[in-house]
């Protein structure tokens, strides 16, 4: 990557006891409650948890969007109060500037930054290139396909060298193939980034396939469920990924703790919780049942 | 702006020739069929109008009316988007703007530009000034209300990471919020200036057009703008001329608003085959 400086490289996150109310009295309604963890150096750290569980809510508290109720957020030890370019997200949907380029896009964080000149176009033109798509410097977000959209966000948070890159639910939206393919071609650029990445999504193959750590996270109010570690070796490939025993049994650990997280959420009357049973219980039965 | 194809060329021609024709049959159909149809044959004629017309071209009168009228739809349209699009920004992106002047704001927008010829005619110096004031609230609260929407439903991540990338408040306004509210601007500019040629015609009618600037010419007013041509026209009995008026202005229009999409398009070409 453009980032050669060790010092620079990765970033660590301390979550600790960090609860998020919005609103106040009667009308207060907790999101996030009491969550502790760590998102390590230089680790890809993947959150998985149902939708609506309040993990959008966790990647605006990190990045400095908003600020917890009670608890606090370390970034390398110093507390976060405000957005950071340390600290990039890309966010779930495209949020690509329409009306810039894609150099314009990726070139927009370095000049913000008050940086001029051939050193701007260099890195931008270097990073475009890396995630493919030269050919499509001048095109605007609109003419790019999904899977275009969402390299052409990774390349606008890495030209900034963050130390950590906050990707929430990034793939969602992207049809089956391109998905894969984004799965892939992302796991390759994390092992080359050489900075930590915290990755929210809802998809159990995907968070295993990713994951050097997995979050499992319950229904709303969003609380830290289990901590798994992942120890598959990289560079990883998805059929090793499927192929792997561990990686199955993780994942069957995962979706066991998460179905069970669903069946307390029902019992309590959660209406989203019900979806979430079926959803969960028809993949848990399906996968289990497969040779 | 897009080039229309050849089909598409050819039909407007052919729309238009229709409607000639019909007109032409509708006004004359007295001394054609002895029938007279009712309110088009009081109508005068599409050929008498080109007459009238062709007579017209080399008066002075009568492109005096158009520059007039051009000059007053400029100056308010332009004294409209100066005023309107800061006013406009400030009242989304300032709360306390927005809380204290917004409802006056909304008090003031329903009442129609003509219900203020009255009180403009009185309360300003001069014909001009108060032909060019209502001009301008025509178009002013299209182009306020069309900014504030704009800029108000711009979505909230494109700032959150223009912020977190390291962009300055100037940066974050002028790279972000400002290219975002474009396509706003521009429709609001279109539909203010649709409105204005509207609203400027029927204030020259009822100011008279600014008695300083000539009296009523036979050939088809002197200089009161078109509205006052038209209006001129019709004291004098000169209904062909009433006609030239009218499409004098559609004409004024349609160059008016194809200019504003024109500019649009340039302004805006990240929007171009959406």
């Amino acid at each position: 990557m453009t980032n050669t400086d060790p010092d620079k490289k990765g970033g660590q996150i301390e979550v600790s006891k960090v609860t998020k109310t919005y609103g106040k009295r009667s009308f207060a309604k907790t999101v996030v409650l009491d969550c502790s963890f760590v998102i390590e150096r230089n680790k890809l750290t993947v959150m998985i948890g149902p939708s609506g569980s309040g993990k959008s809510t966790m990647v605006r508290l990190l990045a400095g969007f908003e600020q917890p109720t009670t608890g606090s957020i370390m970034f390398n030890g110093q507390p976060v109060t405000k957005p950071s370019r340390e600290r990039l997200v890309v966010f779930q949907e495209t949020a690509l500037y329409p009306w810039m380029t894609t150099y314009g896009n990726v070139a927009f964080g370095p000049t913000a930054q008050g940086r001029r000149g051939s050193s701007v176009k260099e890195a931008a033109t270097a990073i475009i290139g890396q995630v493919g798509l030269k050919q499509f410097q001048t095109a605007y977000p609109h003419e790019l396909s999904g899977g275009m959209q969402r390299r052409a966000e990774l390349a606008r948070a890495l030209v900034n060298s963050p130390a950590v890159m906050i990707l929430d639910e990034p793939f969602r939206g992207l049809d089956a193939m391109t998905k894969g393919l984004m799965e892939e071609y992302y796991s390759r650029l994390f092992e080359t980034s050489g900075c930590t990445h915290f990755f929210i999504t809802t998809d159990i193959d995907e968070a295993i396939y990713l994951a050097d750590r997995l979050l499992i996270m319950s229904n709303a109010p969003l609380r830290v469920r289990e901590v798994i570690d992942v120890d598959l070796p990289r560079p990883r490939r998805r059929a090793d990924v499927i192929a792997d025993d561990c990686a199955n049994d993780l994942k069957m650990k995962a979706l066991a703790i998460l179905h069970e997280e669903a069946i307390k959420s029902f019992a309590l009357g959660d209406q989203k919780a019900a979806d979430f049973v079926e959803a969960y219980s028809r993949r848990y039965s399906g996968s289990r049942g497969r040779p | 702006m897009r080039i229309p194809t050849p089909r598409a060329l050819t039909r407007g021609i052919i729309s238009i020739a229709i409607f000639l024709i019909c007109w032409e049959l509708g006004a004359r159909s007295g001394q054609l069929f002895g029938v007279k149809v009712p309110v088009i044959s009081a109508v005068p004629a599409p050929s008498a109008v080109l007459a009238a017309w062709k007579a017209l071209l080399g008066n002075h009168g009568y492109w005096q009316s158009w520059y007039l009228s051009t000059l007053r739809v400029l100056g308010g349209f332009g004294a409209a988007m100066l005023v309107g699009i800061p006013f406009g920004l400030l009242l989304a992106l300032n709360r306390f703007v927005y809380q204290i002047a917004f409802p006056t704001f909304e008090v003031l927008r329903p009442i129609p530009p003509l219900a203020w010829v009255p009180a403009a005619i009185l309360f300003w110096p001069t014909q001009e000034l108060s032909i060019g004031f209502i001009t301008f609230l025509g178009a002013f609260y299209t182009i306020v209300i069309n900014v504030v929407g704009g800029a108000r439903d711009l979505d909230s991540r494109y700032i959150q990471s223009a912020y977190a990338m390291g962009a300055s408040r100037s940066d974050v306004f002028f790279r972000i919020i400002l290219p975002a509210t474009l396509p706003s601007i521009i429709v609001g500019a279109s539909v203010g200036m649709g409105i204005t040629w509207e609203v400027v015609v029927a204030a020259e009618m009822i100011s008279g057009g600014g008695s300083s600037l000539g009296g009523a010419g036979m050939s088809g007013g002197t200089g009161g703008g078109l509205g006052f041509f038209i209006w001129n026209s019709y004291t004098g009995g000169s209904y062909e001329q009433i006609i030239v008026g009218m499409i004098s202005i559609g004409i004024a229009g349609y160059i008016s608003s194809s200019l504003i999409r024109l500019l649009g398009q340039l302004l805006t070409p990240w929007l171009k085959s959406r």
